[in-house]
């Protein structure tokens, strides 16, 4: 099995009720450690939502991460993803206000690039290119 | 999909579907009774709960004024191609500085949970999300059969993501030493006016701490009727002349300042929608007038006697919206009020899980029974319009704030 790698997971309770229910019991993904969100929006005129927002610690295979994130993240949600590196363990964020369709890296020194996920592509190549995206990503 | 407002074009997100038979009524039925089965689980909470934030712009200057400045945002980016840094008041508006004790953002989320708590019945919420409430605080204080104040302080205290709006009430019991009527029954008519002030937390504090005041207390709690309807119709002039108006005078603030005023004098009278509001609202306006005209009509025959006290409750309702149509938007929970800002004020566009419900541009005098009607324009062009244009610009904004160029999310 691929190495697993850590991180902090931000995300919605129903998210995390998801991410809980497809994962079961495998190795390649666990998650520990939830706490709500409990800071006020940062930006001006964001509205409550009715959501719950989350954190986590979560272990995971670059390559199941990155199923997650084209099977699932990208294709059904209103948010990309955000991924800093600055953090330690890093940050993922489902819930950072990027726009739809967008994986934003932001490396150790704070440089972001964007990636757009092209998840219509086709599943394989697309979950490809991801894990040559994060792949990159986590081993700096 | 979440469920929110979204405060540029007015537009609701509801992650719930919208049901076969209010396709086919229109919302009017919602309104009218947003508890009723038939509509599910989801909708009488989050769908009025949406509904009152846009509400809440329409009747308060300070809201509006901050859309104002979005919208000036928003337009300088499309003219200019750059992004104008957030001001301090838009800034303060999620801020909660050492000195007040909760942002007006969070006063904003406890004026629309209030309502929406109060429309639902907190028992039921309770229930709905699993909170655990003692065994000994559930015996007294029922209010009405419903539920007890113990419930709705509760869910006001611990419901979820309480976080963004149980601050203010936290304060209010604090500084009320728990006396949960005082609060039910001052918070709708101190919220609307310190919204419609330019400092809201402070003008809502002061307020409150100013019903606090032995004096008034006790004029208030001899008039319970044990019908908080009633007693918000009935204590709105007391309050409003007792309370609001020397807190604004002390502050040396100026008198109420709506929405519409905003809308009316302002850059949102370039906005596309919300324009279309002042002329709905001079259509409302009109309805208000005419009906306690028709109400009152027969009035100096009868002798009060002659009438039911639910016919005296009906008549202060409507004469109090003829007088006063700011109530209606303060009351927004009052079943008759409920009714008209559904009709003559709905949202302009929702998007449900399933279908996409937009309003008609025109509003119409009366109450239609029938079937959505197709035959008129709707805000649905505008609003999607809109909304690539703000989609754009927020993409815009969070590339700035990561550094990136503009145009990073295009």
């Amino acid at each position: 099995m691929s190495d697993v790698i850590n991180f902090r997971l931000d995300m919605t309770r129903e998210e995390l009720k998801t991410e809980q229910e497809v994962s079961g019991d495998i190795d390649e993904f666990s998650i520990e450690n939830i706490k709500p969100i409990t800071s006020l929006p940062g930006e001006p005129l964001e509205e409550a939502r009715f959501v719950e927002p989350v954190t986590a610690l979560v272990g995971a295979t670059v390559l199941y991460l990155a199923k997650r994130m084209i099977d699932h993240w990208f294709k059904e949600k209103e948010q990309g993803v955000m991924m800093d590196l600055r953090e330690v363990p890093p940050l993922i964020s489902r819930i950072a206000g990027i726009p739809m369709g967008f994986l934003v890296i932001i490396d150790k020194d704070g440089q972001a690039t964007t990636h757009k996920v092209d998840y219509d592509k086709g599943d394989d190549e697309a979950l490809k290119s991801m894990m040559s995206i994060l792949n990159l990503a986590l081993g700096q | 999909m979440s469920n929110n407002f979204e405060y540029l074009n007015g537009a609701i997100n509801i992650s719930a579907p919208l049901p076969d038979i209010l396709q086919e009524k229109g919302l009017d039925a919602f309104y009218e009774n947003p508890n009723n089965a038939k509509w599910g689980d989801v909708l009488c909470r989050v769908l009025y709960h949406e509904s009152i934030h846009f509400w809440q712009f329409l009747a308060s200057g300070y809201i509006a004024n901050l859309i104002s400045e979005e919208w000036k945002r928003l337009d300088h980016f499309e003219q200019m191609n750059e992004i104008i840094p957030k001001s301090d008041f838009l800034k303060n508006f999620s801020q909660r500085p050492e000195d007040i004790p909760f942002s007006p953002y969070e006063l904003t989320e406890c004026w629309a949970r209030y309502w929406d708590v109060h429309t639902r019945s907190p028992a039921r919420i309770i229930q709905e999300e699993g909170i655990e409430i003692g065994e000994a605080k559930t015996y007294n204080n029922r209010l009405a059969g419903n539920y007890s104040w113990i419930e709705y302080d509760t869910i006001m205290q611990q419901g979820e993501d309480s976080h963004l709006y149980a601050q203010p009430y936290r304060w209010l019991l604090e500084k009320a030493s728990g006396n949960s009527y005082l609060i039910a029954l001052l918070f709708p008519v101190i919220t609307h006016a310190s919204f419609g002030s330019p400092d809201p937390v402070s003008v809502f504090t002061s307020c409150f701490e100013r019903a606090t005041e032995e004096d008034i207390i006790k004029e208030i709690m001899e008039h319970r009727s044990g019908n908080i309807n009633f007693d918000w119709i009935n204590s709105w002039t007391f309050a409003w002349d007792k309370i609001v108006l020397p807190t604004l005078e002390e502050k040396n603030l100026p008198g109420f300042t709506s929405g519409f005023d905003v809308i009316q004098r302002g850059t949102l009278g370039t906005h596309p929608i919300y324009r279309e509001y002042l002329e709905k609202a001079q259509v409302l306006w009109k309805f208000v007038k005419l009906a306690n005209m028709f109400d009152t009509s027969g009035e100096d025959q009868n002798d009060i006697s002659d009438y039911s006290m639910d016919e005296i409750e009906n008549h202060a309702i409507k004469e109090m919206a003829a007088n006063n149509p700011w109530i209606i938007f303060a009351l927004p929970g009052q079943p008759h009020y409920r009714n008209l800002l559904g009709h003559y004020l709905s949202p302009p566009i929702i998007s449900f899980k399933n279908i996409t419900y937009s309003t008609n541009k025109a509003t119409s005098m009366w109450e239609s029974k029938d079937k959505m009607d197709e035959t008129h324009e709707t805000f649905e062009s505008k609003a999607n319009e809109l909304e690539i244009r703000i989609r754009r610009f927020r993409a815009a904004e969070k590339a700035q704030s990561l550094g990136l160029p503009l145009n990073a999310f295009e």
